[in-house]
């Protein structure tokens, strides 16, 4: 038999275990048959990757799903995520904190029914990120944000890193020099870190915000309140990261009058706000301080928190207090429930609280999540997504809401009809995107790494079972809060 | 001597029959699982073993089939998690890991005699090895590199030729 003759799936089933985009790439090249192979494999549509914080990627073509660990990253590395907005990157943190990119049940003890290694809210670690594109295995270290984070405790956890880019670099320029990095972690002092490589770094006040999205120029971000504040990026001239301008565009606590003036005295008092965001400085006392001088120095431009965080403030400590309850019974787990100790664990009373809300009911469970996503067609959306998670099984999908950002009238309106037409959503906590829809991908589906048994679709409100079907045993070792999607650049689909 | 255990033999294209533990061969291949469910209702009634004809495997490559298939599906002899190993990061052994690389370390011919023979037989396990192991031979190769390899013949129009190396210039 002649190996140009491999059969279409076939093709598809190697490729799976073909993690590289240059081996892909390559391999789709050699002849004829093999091209046409991995190109009507690319049109026909795939599922994104997930990857594991170990640095393992699970992938996916045809129906065959593979794992890896990708090669060639860095030893002691845990992968955050892609860094989504510049699909070939991945965001890398060298440390010998290896609470992250531990497998879930690995940590997990079945004899006493604990886990070994709880992250510890009085250890600290010494971290390097860097950038590490796919393609050219380039990698761009980022002492910036070393500098600032680099010293934390085992309790500390990055959320979100999002990349934007000029629209005249291509996605394989191998400088970050003209990339802007936007860091989210779940401690209050940095809640969002703007990071230009080279160059400087900016740290936001203290907003709440529990997501991004970066729209052109201007960050845009959430709060538990579903605020919705724009952050209009800037630099200074030297090239460091600022914000120009700050606004509500959505404000859900006052009427619309309000807003409007609240918007000018804001522009007009800055500089009297040095002290914001060391608000919660007093119990908080795992951070290094000598970062204190940036933030104070970088911080013209932005407006001070007004009284209504204060409200927030109690909101929020309230929802994760519901969670904590859950959190400290251990004893009970067993391999039915780990979604909800992974969902819930690991958030000391003076962290930030990343959107994760827990309504305990007498049994169940119910997780909420909120989400800040650009849908294809450039609208900006909140995705409030439930999971019910029972006492005794899986969790599942209860309800996904979709609201549009009117920024007109300064409201959300509710999108009955789901997502935009032909368009999907996948959500994970440190990558989410809006895709076209093809192949398995359907329209108005949400697909969401923490409930990889079902999805959602929005267009009838209801459940189904995953379309594709992952193989959950093995993921389900990993800790869902750290899995997150990866879309291999369309250069990869061949 | 608890041997009651039913076997079952199997005829390769080439005529040669091999005899297999018919629940082992059931656990391992979805294919002859479903040959063995259809004689079944005629089997009942007679003492005689089956003989099940594989026209699409010589019986060279069914030999090695078989071998895989009784050192990973014969309950007795698997241990750990049969079937999560091939997942698993390098280092985390696997006590079939070893005899897994050692199996697919055969020459292209052979190799892609299992492949097909894993995908007609409907051996998961053997097919994922397999497509590994193809995989493994491709990585970081060149592709003049894996057209030796491969004994696969450049079959471009000059057009085409210049068409490949614009799309996939970075790789190369």
């Amino acid at each position: 038999m002649a190996w140009a003759d491999l059969p279409l799936d076939l093709v598809g089933d190697v490729m799976a275990y073909l993690p590289l985009p240059a081996d892909r790439a390559r391999f789709a090249a050699v002849c004829g048959a093999w091209r046409s192979a991995a190109r009507q494999l690319a049109a026909s549509g795939r599922m994104p990757w997930i990857l594991l914080p170990s640095g393992g990627v699970c992938t996916t073509i045809g129906h065959a799903a593979a794992f890896f660990r990708i090669p060639g990253l860095p030893e002691k590395t845990t992968c955050l995520g892609g860094a989504t907005g510049a699909d070939a990157w991945l965001v890398l943190d060298c440390t010998d904190d290896t609470c992250r990119r531990t497998p879930f049940w690995d940590n997990y003890c079945p004899d006493t029914g604990t886990f070994k290694d709880d992250p510890r809210p009085d250890v600290k670690h010494r971290h390097t990120y860097l950038l590490y594109n796919l393609f050219s295995n380039v990698t761009v270290p980022l002492p910036e944000l070393d500098a600032i984070i680099g010293h934390v405790t085992e309790t500390f956890e990055v959320c979100k890193v999002l990349m934007i880019m000029p629209p005249s670099s291509s996605w394989s320029t191998p400088d970050g020099n003209d990339v802007v990095i936007a860091v989210t972690t779940n401690h209050c002092e940095y809640n969002v870190i703007l990071c230009r490589p080279g160059k400087g770094v900016f740290v936001l006040p203290y907003y709440k915000v529990i997501d991004i999205a970066f729209v052109r120029d201007i960050l845009y971000g959430i709060t538990m309140s579903e605020e919705l504040l724009a952050f209009h990026l800037g630099e200074d001239e030297d090239g460091r990261p600022n914000i120009t301008r700050f606004e509500r565009a959505i404000n859900n606590e006052d009427d619309d009058d309000d807003e409007e003036e609240e918007e000018e005295e804001e522009e007009e008092d800055h500089n009297e706000s040095d002290d914001d965001d060391h608000e919660s400085d007093d119990n908080d006392n795992d951070n290094d301080n000598d970062d204190d001088d940036d933030d104070e120095e970088e911080e013209e431009g932005i407006s001070s928190i007004d009284e209504s965080d204060d409200d927030d403030e109690a909101a929020a400590n309230q929802a994760w207090n519901d969670g904590d309850d859950d959190d400290d019974d251990d004893d009970d787990d067993d391999d039915d429930d780990d979604d909800d100790d992974d969902d819930g664990c690991t958030v000391p009373d003076n962290e930030e609280t990343e959107g994760y809300e827990y309504n305990e009911e007498p049994k169940d469970m119910i997780c909420t999540s909120r989400h800040l996503v650009q849908s294809c067609s450039g609208e900006l959306l909140l995705v409030r997504h439930q999971s019910l998670i029972p006492t005794d099984s899986h969790s599942y999908t209860l309800k996904v809401e979709v609201f549009k950002a009117d920024l007109c009238t300064g409201k959300w309106v509710c999108c009955s009809n789901g997502l935009p037409k032909g368009e999907a959503l996948f959500l994970s906590r440190s990558v989410s995107k809006c895709t076209r829809v093809c192949g398995d991908i359907q329209e108005g589906f949400v697909y969401y790494t923490s409930n990889l048994q079902d999805v959602f679709d929005t267009t009838s409100s209801t459940t189904h079972p995953m379309t594709f079907q992952w193989p959950c045993q093995r993921i389900r070792r990993e800790s869902h809060h750290f899995l997150s999607w990866f879309f291999p650049p369309k250069e990869l689909l061949v | 001597m608890a041997s009651e255990k039913k076997v079952v033999f199997l005829r390769s294209s080439d005529g040669e029959a091999f005899e297999v533990s018919e629940e082992v061969i059931s656990a391992a291949s979805v294919t002859i699982k479903g040959m063995i469910d259809e004689e079944s209702p005629s089997r009942a009634d007679t003492a005689a073993t089956t003989t099940l004809a594989i026209p699409n495997v010589t019986a060279a490559t069914l030999s090695r089939v078989l071998h895989y298939v009784n050192k990973h599906f014969d309950a007795a002899a698997v241990v750990g998690r049969p079937d999560d190993y091939i997942f698993c990061a390098p280092g985390d052994e696997h006590p079939l890991a070893r005899f897994d690389d050692d199996f697919v370390d055969v020459d292209n011919d052979t190799l892609i005699d299992l492949v097909h023979a894993a995908e007609y037989l409907h051996i998961k396990k053997l097919f994922d090895l397999t497509c590994k192991a193809v995989a493994d031979k491709l990585k970081g190769r060149t592709i003049d590199q894996i057209r030796e390899t491969f004994g696969i013949v450049n079959d471009y129009t000059v057009e085409e030729e210049v068409e490949v190396y614009r799309e996939n210039s970075w790789a190369f």
